[in-house]
């Protein structure tokens, strides 16, 4: 019940030191939404909204820049080089090496898709990262596993696939090692891939939340003022450190995208 | 994509081509990997390949100790499960990634 008073009171902005409603603490209730509209059944919450405005800010920006490419390139189409020539360059060509070039629209897309995402826990108004939400993370997992299954498969026929699992060990471990090598494939890989980026994004929205709603809990006319100030420097503090990890993780996640390509795609060794 | 990204000598003129040969299999991505041939596993990716043999061993092995626990009746087989799997995977990673590449 005090829970639900603090809520409500926090909801209407009078919860604040020394008003007798204690502090508000951010939890697993602030990543839950109402329903903004209905669509043919289908109910619309915030974090949908912003999976939808930042898919369609890279497809028209990437679809702006290059629908009409020219040899001297416009300001759009010169952004656009550079963006993805950072893809190719930081990300691609130092797991792949060059025959990863092909794979360039899928890592460039799924790189922007996911900084935007992560980036919109630090845009006013919208101030939540979907990547937050395990629902947006697994599908993307879902895609890249099955993708590199398939390119294993491809490259290494379906048991030659498996075959190149078995490691290059001395014998009398080799038998113990399979079993790590099966369980690095089959859960290891895909669960650390989504859990990363989830967590990382989970951890920095609540972080963040905490520290911003601790500034307006702690603000009045009393000694709270000056914890409130150490708070708000918490705020700018934890804001600069989500833009870097918002990046880093887009990063990562791309980064062993492209590893787990280049595992799939090389040449049998066994 | 910019219209030409080949390296250019000091007066705009394209400078002399290296090739992977002439510089002993060494492209900037391979100096990336820690000077391994292209397409090896190393670099950022080693990290993270460590950690997930690591877990990878936690999980195999601690799976198969919670089994022999669960029919059993014995609970020590789950940690032991555990920790013979961490150490087992922990060998591998040094043996694999701990020996300098030439």
């Amino acid at each position: 019940m005090t829970g639900d008073v603090a809520a409500a009171a926090a909801a209407t902005g009078g919860c604040h030191l020394f008003s007798g409603c204690g502090y508000p603490a951010p939890g697993l209730q602030d990543f839950n939404f109402r329903t903004l509209f209905t669509i043919g059944g289908w109910n619309v919450t915030k974090p949908e909204l912003i999976a939808v405005l930042c898919g369609l800010i890279v497809i028209v920006f990437f679809w702006v820049a290059f629908a009409k490419p020219k040899l001297i390139p416009g300001r759009t189409q010169s952004l656009g080089e550079m963006a993805i020539l950072a893809v190719r360059d930081m990300i691609i060509r130092p797991n792949l090496g060059k025959k990863g070039d092909k794979y360039l629209p899928l890592m460039s897309s799924l790189f922007f898709f996911i900084v935007l995402m992560n980036l919109m826990e630090l845009i006013p108004v919208l101030q939540f990262p979907a990547m937050s939400r395990i629902g947006f993370v697994i599908p993307l997992v879902a895609i890249i596993y099955v993708w590199y299954w398939y390119l294993g498969f491809k490259t290494k026929g379906f048991f030659g696939y498996f075959r190149s699992w078995i490691p290059t060990a001395p014998l009398f471990i080799l038998p113990l090692l399979i079993l790590i090598e099966v369980a690095k494939y089959v859960l290891i890989q895909p669960f650390t891939l989504g859990i990363r980026l989830f967590a990382n994004m989970f951890a920095g929205h609540l972080l963040l939340s905490v520290f911003m709603v601790a500034t307006w809990y702690l603000a009045g006319l009393s000694i709270g003022l000056l914890y409130a100030a150490g708070s708000l420097f918490m705020v700018f503090f934890v804001f600069l450190l989500e833009l870097l990890v918002d990046l880093l993780q887009a990063f990562i996640f791309t980064t062993l995208v492209s590893t787990y390509f280049a595992d799939s795609l090389e040449a049998a060794q066994h | 994509m910019s219209a030409d990204d080949s390296p250019r000598g000091p007066a705009g003129a394209p400078a002399p081509r290296r090739t992977i040969a002439s510089r002993g299999r060494k492209t900037w991505a391979s100096r990336w990997n820690g000077g391994q041939p292209d397409g090896a596993a190393a670099g950022p990716g080693v990290g993270s390949e460590a950690f997930s043999y690591i877990a990878a061993g936690l999980v195999a092995y601690g799976g198969i100790g919670w089994l022999v626990a669960h029919f059993t009746h014995i609970e020590i087989f789950l940690p032991i499960g555990m920790l013979v799997g961490v150490a087992i995977s922990l060998w591998w990673v040094v043996y694999k990634y701990g020996r300098k590449s030439d």
